[in-house]
């Protein structure tokens, strides 16, 4: 029971400030996609969900305060996954 | 002697369970990774057909749905902290909200799909079928990755009313609640990661 009072959880404040990040980068998002730069357009849009998956694993999902493991296997799928979508979609 | 036994057996308990839990996540990814994979290559294949076809797509709807989410996945990451904190009602109330914006999204989805249907834009109907073959694969990938995303957020839906009714003010059981509503918790923000992906390629990528 001690450990679990002393487990590292997020703080509410913490949830409430990458939420709004999350959300910035969803306006960011949708307003480059309304630039027609050509497969830059699709590079950012990429890049940018990229980044909004590497915030919900690390500080919703806690990745980072779990097994390493786990951080190594979910940091390599999404980049891998990055690729292989602009690879093909390039 | 007996307590520190049952830590142990709690601890060897939670440690099954995540790793357990994260290789069901990694599958799931897999899944979804795959068929963003071959979205792509019909992609390459037929760009000007997704193009037009992307036109037609409800940006409003799919931001609102992403706004939806990520809220949602914020009020589910809060319900485990609420629950540290021995917040137990708090972290109820979170877990209730995260139910809400899950149906929210659904609403949003059916209004969606039922413009799409309204417009003939369905699998199988002849105003589709009609279109250039990359169209009807744009809409069928569209058809088949929501009806698969929603299919998650159903299950989801169902693991966080089992979360509400296990969360309660029981010491005993206290780590092992931790535990699972992790877990869940786990899941639904997985439910929020694909979409993040479906938003972009569906929505904005034109």
């Amino acid at each position: 029971m001690q450990e679990l009072k002393q487990e590292t959880g997020t703080g509410y404040s913490q949830n409430i400030y990458i939420w709004l990040v999350l959300l910035a980068l969803t306006a960011v998002m949708t307003a480059v996609a309304g630039i027609d730069l050509g497969d830059v357009t699709i590079l950012i849009v990429l890049v940018v969900a990229i980044v909004q998956a590497w915030f919900i694993l690390n500080y919703f999902m806690n990745v980072k305060q779990d097994n390493k493991t786990y951080r190594i296997f979910t940091t390599a799928s999404i980049v891998l996954l990055f690729f292989f979508i602009y690879l093909c979609i390039h | 002697m007996s307590s520190v036994a049952g830590n142990t057996a709690v601890q060897l308990h939670e440690g099954r369970s995540a790793t357990s839990m994260w290789l069901v996540l990694f599958i799931e990814l897999t899944l979804f990774g795959v068929m963003f994979i071959v979205y792509g290559s019909y992609r390459f294949m037929h760009l000007t057909a997704f193009h037009l076809a992307a036109l037609g797509m409800d940006t409003q709807a799919g931001l609102i749905n992403t706004i939806i989410l990520l809220t949602s996945g914020m009020t589910a990451a809060m319900s485990v902290t609420a629950f540290q904190k021995k917040n137990i009602r708090f972290s109820r109330f979170l877990i209730s909200l995260t139910i809400l914006f899950a149906l929210a999204f659904l609403l949003n989805k059916f209004f969606e799909f039922s413009g799409k249907i309204q417009n003939g834009i369905y699998p199988g109907s002849s105003d589709l079928m009609s279109k250039p073959e990359g169209e009807i694969i744009y809409f069928g990938l569209f058809y088949v990755l929501s009806g698969l995303h929603i299919l998650h957020l159903l299950a989801g839906i169902i693991f966080l009313i089992l979360a509400f009714k296990m969360v309660r003010t029981n010491a005993d059981a206290e780590a092992l609640q931790i535990t699972k509503l992790k877990n869940i918790t786990l899941f639904w923000n997985v439910v929020c990661l694909i979409w993040l992906f479906l938003y972009p390629l569906f929505y904005l990528i034109h």
